[in-house]
Formats: structure tokens, C-alpha cells, sequence
């Protein structure tokens, strides 16, 4: 018993990826910082991956400085919603969605339910973005309206409101583990691990989820409904798989999560790209990142 | 770790090592003279309020002796003229004023060291025929010591065999028990004489010492009172009164109130020799005191100590005229910031900022650990009330904080001002660094609370503390700071650490935690 124990603490310790060794094996060596705001920046990101054919969400508008917000009155009105975004922020930060309510109004979720979003509103928050408060180390920043993207149906099954995505670890230039990220009610529509988002591992081989993790915890149903987590096929897995790997090849970083929408009407598009990505996904898939990295090797 | 982390950590141990042998070597005994030691830093509060009449304030400062020694003697005595009087080995500092109207504060600070002395008695002593000059006088009754009472010589008589009458060593075993054991102990203010303690059958320090020197000037023992100060870190207001004996040719200390028969402890600073009062000044002038100490390590005074320079960096900093106390913080820096590399690095804690818990553990020097985390929660939680009430004017990032900085700037005069008044100790610690550092603080746990949320950012102030405690408790550790200090050379094996530590692929602690579930289930996706 304490030798099973003791067995699976070394093999936890052999398997699992931790931030030590992801920053000094593969972030650091791989990842070069002058490189680091083709990640960072998600404008950025977008034209270079829109360059090289890549589909991404189409931009509304972007907003530099104050006079740009004069564009803002003409800009929303024609979409059904539309995510307001920083440019450069982690974790989800800063990110508004705003969509349509069945009077028209637009309106934004909210810890109970969903509240106004006027012009107003908006203004105010691309406001805040400029000035740089969701990008804490930068002085300034873009904002970004985004057209607002709807689920398909396969993945927008396990999602409460929100856009779920898949987050693709691609290193050199093979896909190493993915999981799916669903927004919970808890997560208020985010697709955010830390924000209590699920995430789902994914069988890279069959492209069917498996398993999942909840705030650091393993699950195997999901936290809103208790359906099974196993009993779906990722729609187009193939093309997210290959669209991951042009992704971080056009990128130039060697270890990125990519994140990947599969959009109703327009597919799979590369939502964005990140440089250090977390390592919870290792739970979500009861796996471990080293054997997939090194090849079963030792670092 | 790759071949040339190991060669460069390697190569740094190998060096830190040599360095030290050579030194050693080169050195030879004198090396002990680096070597640090615990002193004292004292300090005497005074206080009086004159009312235009000619004020004097006599103090007995340190004196040199066998068992202590004095440096950096400081005064500040507002208008008042000082001067030292010496008087035999006594030395008197004395404060004076023609006119003194309205409050005023005097003070005298030194760092001391003190050590421990233990004589060993024969079991046989026989009383000389004749005594020298200088200490006849010390035979002689007082007001005080009436050793030529009748009720004092009775029980002399009582308390000693007709056998042990000549005994000098017998003379003092049976006159020290019986101070000690047949007088209760009791706080008595004010100066007891030996004959009232006899009476009473109880007494402080005073009383037991006097009656103690009494038996023995009434045996034929020299006796003499001496009066000093118990040194611990902290404040207080009593002096401390005991009796040397003179015994074999030399002056012998006893305790009888604390049972130090024969020796004077390590905490014992002699103030005068002889039935003298610490501080005499002119009447009705509401004169107050209070002593405080705090235990420090510094560079021994040794005379055989290497010369200034990169052998002997205490010698190098003293005549720049740095003080003492910044160097050991700069080279204490190092070891605070290694215990903040393994919380990080190994055990996974998060804490605000990277090396913000080194530099807290080394302001909280200056203010004590328990009240530094109490500044530490205090800030933190006025910068939160702050932050709460200006949730609604919806501020930018910076300026906000500027209005919680603000605002903890006024919470903290206030404090000091309440705390003054009621009397705390409060500002005399709170300095200047300490302040800043922990105000500092504020930012980190905003932005913290900001992007994650206050429960994140309380979990991260606890984990914060705990670190804080852990380099606190590292750079006070006296045994690694004499060697640190002693021997700077020490940091490259510090940097070797950092190199390995820098290189560490593992897990960290709390990853295990993370990940825990595969240990759990030891299951296979």
C-alpha cells in the first residue's frame, strides 16, 4: 500500500510537467523573448496568421487611441454581437462578449444574469483597455471588437453560454496533448480555466473527449448538467489538428497552446496563441506532458 | 542539470572553500577576531519638566570592567551642558541646565558586551590577618549596611559554627543562603536597609544584598554593593543591586535574589560600585526614566584583529563610517532572498513580488517580527478598505493606487500619533524602511486582487507571511550570521545554490499537491 503509493508519487513525478521544467526545457529554449508579441499580442497574432491563410475570427473594428472611439457608433450596429478585446492581456482578462437580447438590446453577462451594455458601456470599456488596466506591465494597449462567434452544436452542448475552444499544445511542431474548454455557469460564460471553466482531455488519435477537470480537480460529468464527458467526437478534429500546427509553425515559437473555435457557419478558426501554456491540461487528460515531449525519455 | 551548471556551482563551492582556508591560514588565531559577538545596544530615556530653577541629572553610565566593555557612548542632552565625572572607577554622567523650563528629554545610549564570570571558591578560605588599605572601608557599618547592629552580629553569630568563625569561604556559603533562602523575595520600592530586610524577612534585590553584605562586614568580610541593570531585549524601569565579596585578593559577585553565588551572569551591566543610586537629580522636577536594549551582533574589540580591508570588511566599513548595521543587511540580503528561491523554486509558494519577502524580512529587523506582521496586515487591510470605497468612482489603474498609498501614508502618521499617545512603542520601531517597504506591499496585493481576486490575494498574503517568517528567521539566526558576516566569501556557495536551484527540472512541492490526483487514482487516461 504505502510502496503503490510511493510508486505513484515517482511516477508523478517523472510524468507530470512541472513549471520548472517547462520554462527551462521548453519555454526558454524555445520560445525567444523578441519572439514573444507574435504570441502576445493578439492583434499581432491575427495578422500574421491571416497572412499565411489562416483562418481567424473576423475584426470589427480596432481602436488605438481615444479618436478612434468616434468609429465605434457605426461599428456594432450591424452585427447580432460582437467581443470586445485588449489586444495583450492573460487569462481572459479584459474581454467583454456582448450580444443581443430578444428586445435587441445588447447586453453582457453578469454574475446575475445578464445586465445593459450600451454604447455608452462600451466606450467606457475600450476606454479602459487603452489606458492599459487589463495589460498591467504596458502602459497603453489596443482594443478590438471581434465578431461575435457561435458554437456548433457538438461542443455548444457542453458549454453554458459562451464560446467554447480547443486548446491545441503544439511543440515542434507536433501536437502533444489538447483538451476542450467549456464555460460553465461558475466561469460566467468564459472558456478560462482559472475562472472555473471545464476542461475537457481529447484522444489526439480519435479526436473524442475523455475525461475532466474543474478548478484543479478531476471530474468525469459535467458540473452543470452530470453529462458524461467521454461521449463526444470533436467535430473537424482533423482540421483543428492541422490548423494548430500551421498556427504555431507561422508563429515561430517552438512550444505554444493554440486556441482553436469551431465556429457554426465558418469552422475551425485560430482564436489565439499562447507562449507559456498552463498545465492543468495534464489533469483534464490523467496524463502526463513529459512522456509526450521527450518521447518517453528523461529531460 | 547540464555538465556546465554542475562544473560552475562546483567551481564556486570550491572557491567559497578555499577563500576560507587561506584566510584561516593566513590569519591564524587572529581569525577569531572577525568573528562577531552578541552585544547590547542600550539605551536610557530621561525625562524631566523644569519650572526655571537650575536643573542637575546624575547618571552612572558603564564603566569598563573585567566582565564588560563600552563603546559608541552617545548623548543627547538638548541644552543642557554633560560632562562624564569620574569618581574611582565609577563614572558619572552628568546633565546640567541653568533655568530648564518645560519638558525635557535626555539621552545615553552605548553598545555594550557583557560576559558571564564564574569564580571557584576553595572550600577552605581562612580570613587574612589584615586587609589593604583601599578596602578597610568596605568593613565599616553604614546607614544602610548596619553591620554593627546588634541584631545583625546575633544572627552572624547564629548562622555560623564556632569552628568556621576564621573561614572566609564558610562565612560567605552560610550568609549567602541565608539571604537567599531565610528572606522572601518581594518588589519592594524604594531602598530597603539591611536591618529593615532582616526584620520585614523580606526584600528585593536591595534588601537581600545589603543584609547579605552586612553578615559579611560583621564576619570580617569586605563586602560592597553594586548596582547595574539586568540586560534583555525589550524596555523596562528597574535597576538591579548586588554584592561583591572581597575573597582570596579579588572582588567575588553574588546574587542572592537571583541565586548567582560567586558568578555574575551575561546579562549583568555594572553601573556603579558601591551604595550608590543610579541617578540622582534636583528635586521635584517629576524625573522619569526607562531603559531599553535589543541584542546585537558586532565586530569583537579585540586589538589583534586583521587589518582593514577585504580580510576584514567590519574594520573597512567603520572607517568609511558605515554603520555596522548596514552591512549585515547587505550581506544578509543573500540569504533572505535563497529562502525566497526554495519557497519558489521548490516548494511552489506564490508571494507577492519576487524579492519582497527578503527585503520584508529585513525591515522587520527594525520593528520585531510579530509587530512587523501586524504593520504588514494593518497596511494591507486600510489599503483594502481604501480600494473598496473607491470601487465606484472607477478610477484608472494608477492613480487609484496613488489615493491607497495617500491614504496609508495618513493611516500610518495617525498610528504613530495614537500610538505615542497611548504610550506604545510603537514609533520608536516603526522607522522609515520598514514603512516603505511594507506600503511597497500594497501594490503587489492590489494588482493581485485585481487580477485574481481577494481570496487569491489573501492566500498569497498568508503564503507571503510564512515566507517572510522563514528569511526572518534565517537572517536572525546568530550562528549564520557571525559566519556570513565574518566570512563574506560564504555568498559563493549561495550563488552555487542559486545556479542549482536555477536549474532544478523537479516538480515543486505544491505541484505535487496540484497534481495529486494521479497519486490518488493512479489511474491511466
Amino acid at each position: 500500500m504505502i510502496a503503490g503509493v510511493f510508486a505513484r508519487v515517482r511516477r508523478l513525478g517523472e510524468e507530470v510537467l512541472g513549471v520548472n521544467a517547462r520554462n527551462l526545457s521548453f519555454v526558454y529554449p524555445l520560445n525567444p523573448r523578441p519572439l514573444f508579441p507574435r504570441a502576445d499580442d493578439k492583434l499581432l497574432t491575427k495578422e500574421i496568421l491571416a497572412a499565411a491563410g489562416i483562418p481567424v475570427p473576423p475584426t470589427l473594428a480596432v481602436f488605438e487611441t481615444r479618436r478612434d472611439l468616434a468609429e465605434l457608433g457605426s461599428a456594432p450596429r450591424a452585427a447580432e454581437g460582437f467581443a470586445i478585446k485588449p489586444a495583450q492581456s492573460f487569462g481572459g482578462k479584459g474581454i467583454a462578449i456582448v450580444r443581443r437580447d430578444a428586445a435587441g438590446g445588447f447586453v453582457t453577462a453578469g454574475p446575475r444574469g445578464d445586465v445593459p451594455f450600451d454604447i455608452e458601456a462600451a466606450r467606457e470599456h475600450i476606454l479602459e483597455i487603452l489606458s492599459g488596466v487589463y495589460s498591467l506591465e504596458k502602459l497603453s494597449d489596443r482594443a478590438f471588437l471581434e465578431e461575435l462567434l457561435e458554437p456548433e452544436d457538438v461542443l455548444g452542448a457542453l458549454s453554458y453560454k459562451g464560446l467554447p475552444d480547443v486548446r491545441v499544445i503544439v511543440c515542434r511542431g507536433s501536437v502533444a496533448m489538447a483538451m476542450v474548454r467549456a464555460p460553465t455557469k461558475a466561469s460566467l460564460g468564459r472558456a478560462n480555466l482559472h475562472q472555473g471553466a471545464l476542461g475537457i482531455g481529447v484522444d489526439l488519435a480519435s479526436g473524442r473527449t475523455t475525461r475532466g477537470v474543474v478548478r484543479g480537480r478531476p471530474v468525469d460529468s459535467h458540473p452543470d448538467t452530470g453529462a458524461r464527458l467521454d461521449a463526444t467526437r470533436i467535430p473537424a478534429w482533423e482540421t483543428v489538428v492541422d490548423l494548430s500546427i500551421r498556427a504555431a509553425a507561422r508563429i515561430g515559437l517552438g512550444y505554444l497552446g493554440i486556441d482553436v473555435i469551431i465556429d457554426r457557419r465558418r469552422g475551425p478558426l485560430v482564436l489565439e496563441v499562447n507562449a507559456r501554456p498552463g498545465l492543468t491540461i495534464q489533469v483534464a487528460n490523467r496524463r502526463g506532458l513529459v512522456p509526450a515531449l521527450f518521447g518517453g525519455g528523461q529531460p | 542539470m547540464r555538465v556546465r551548471d554542475k562544473v560552475a556551482a562546483l567551481l564556486l563551492a570550491v572557491a567559497a572553500f578555499a577563500i576560507l582556508f587561506l584566510k584561516i591560514r593566513f590569519l591564524g588565531p587572529s581569525v577569531a577576531a572577525l568573528l562577531p559577538e552578541a552585544h547590547h545596544e542600550i539605551r536610557v530615556d530621561m525625562s524631566l519638566d523644569g519650572h526655571g530653577e537650575d536643573v542637575q541629572v546624575r547618571m552612572a553610565v558603564p564603566m569598563p570592567a573585567p566582565t564588560q566593555s563600552i563603546r559608541n557612548e552617545l548623548v543627547s542632552s538638548s541644552e543642557f551642558r554633560f560632562h562624564i565625572e569620574k569618581d574611582g572607577e565609577n563614572r558619572w554622567g552628568v546633565w546640567e541646565r541653568a533655568e530648564a523650563r518645560g519638558r525635557c528629554a535626555l539621552v545615553y545610549s552605548a553598545t555594550v558586551r557583557t560576559e558571564p564570570r564564574r569564580f571557584e571558591l576553595p572550600a577552605v578560605l581562612p580570613l587574612p590577618a589584615r586587609y589593604p588599605q583601599a578596602v578597610q572601608v568596605d568593613l565599616l557599618p553604614t546607614p544602610l549596611i548596619q553591620s554593627g547592629a546588634a541584631e545583625i552580629r546575633d544572627l552572624a553569630a547564629r548562622i555560623l559554627a564556632e569552628q568556621d568563625r576564621r573561614d572566609a569561604a564558610a562565612i560567605v556559603r552560610a550568609a549567602f543562603a541565608y539571604s537567599r533562602d531565610a528572606i522572601r523575595s518581594a518588589e519592594i520600592k524604594g531602598t530597603t536597609d539591611a536591618l529593615t530586610c532582616l526584620r520585614l524577612r523580606e526584600g528585593s534585590c536591595g534588601g537581600k544584598s545589603r543584609l547579605f553584605a552586612a553578615l559579611l562586614r560583621a564576619s570580617g568580610v569586605p563586602a560592597r554593593l553594586v548596582g547595574g541593570l539586568i540586560l534583555k531585549d525589550g524596555s523596562w524601569t528597574s535597576t538591579h543591586v548586588w554584592t561583591e565579596a572581597w575573597l582570596g585578593g579579588v572582588w567575588v559577585p553574588f546574587c542572592p535574589l537571583n541565586d548567582r553565588f560567586a558568578e555574575i551572569p551575561s546579562n549583568y551591566l555594572i553601573l556603579c560600585l558601591g551604595d550608590e543610586s543610579v541617578f540622582t537629580h534636583t528635586r521635584d522636577v517629576n524625573f522619569d526614566y526607562i531603559f531599553h536594549a535589543k541584542t546585537i551582533l558586532a565586530p569583537p574589540m579585540g586589538e589583534d584583529a586583521p587589518a582593514a580591508g577585504l580580510l576584514n570588511l567590519w574594520a573597512a566599513f567603520e572607517q568609511v563610517g558605515i554603520p555596522v548595521n548596514l552591512l549585515k543587511i547587505i550581506l544578509l540580503m543573500p540569504v533572505g532572498a535563497l529562502v525566497v528561491v526554495i519557497a519558489r523554486n521548490l516548494v511552489g509558494i506564490q508571494t507577492f513580488g519576487t524579492f519582497m519577502p527578503a527585503l520584508m524580512a529585513v525591515a522587520f529587523r527594525d520593528t520585531g517580527l510579530s509587530w512587523g506582521m501586524v504593520l504588514f496586515v494593518a497596511i494591507l487591510i486600510a489599503g483594502g478598505i481604501v480600494r473598496v470605497l473607491l470601487d465606484r468612482f472607477k478610477l484608472l489603474h494608477t492613480p487609484r493606487l496613488a489615493i491607497v498609498l495617500t491614504a496609508i501614508v495618513s493611516f500610518l502618521i495617525l498610528l504613530a500619533v495614537t500610538a505615542q499617545a497611548a504610550g506604545a512603542i510603537l514609533p520608536t520601531r516603526a522607522t522609515l524602511f520598514p514603512l516603505v517597504i511594507l506600503t511597497l506591499t500594497v501594490e503587489r496585493f492590489a494588482i493581485l486582487w485585481d487580477e485574481e481576486g481577494i481570496g487569491k490575494a489573501i492566500r498569497v498574503t498568508l503564503a507571503t507571511m510564512v515566507v517572510v517568517a522563514a528569511a526572518f528567521a534565517a537572517i536572525q539566526w546568530r550562528a549564520l550570521q557571525a559566519v556570513v558576516l565574518a566570512f563574506p566569501e560564504t555568498l559563493l556557495l549561495a550563488v552555487a545554490a542559486f545556479i542549482i536551484i536555477g536549474r532544478w527540472m523537479g516538480l515543486r512541492l505544491a505541484e505535487f499537491v496540484r497534481f495529486r490526483s494521479f497519486i490518488a487514482s493512479g489511474e491511466r487516461g
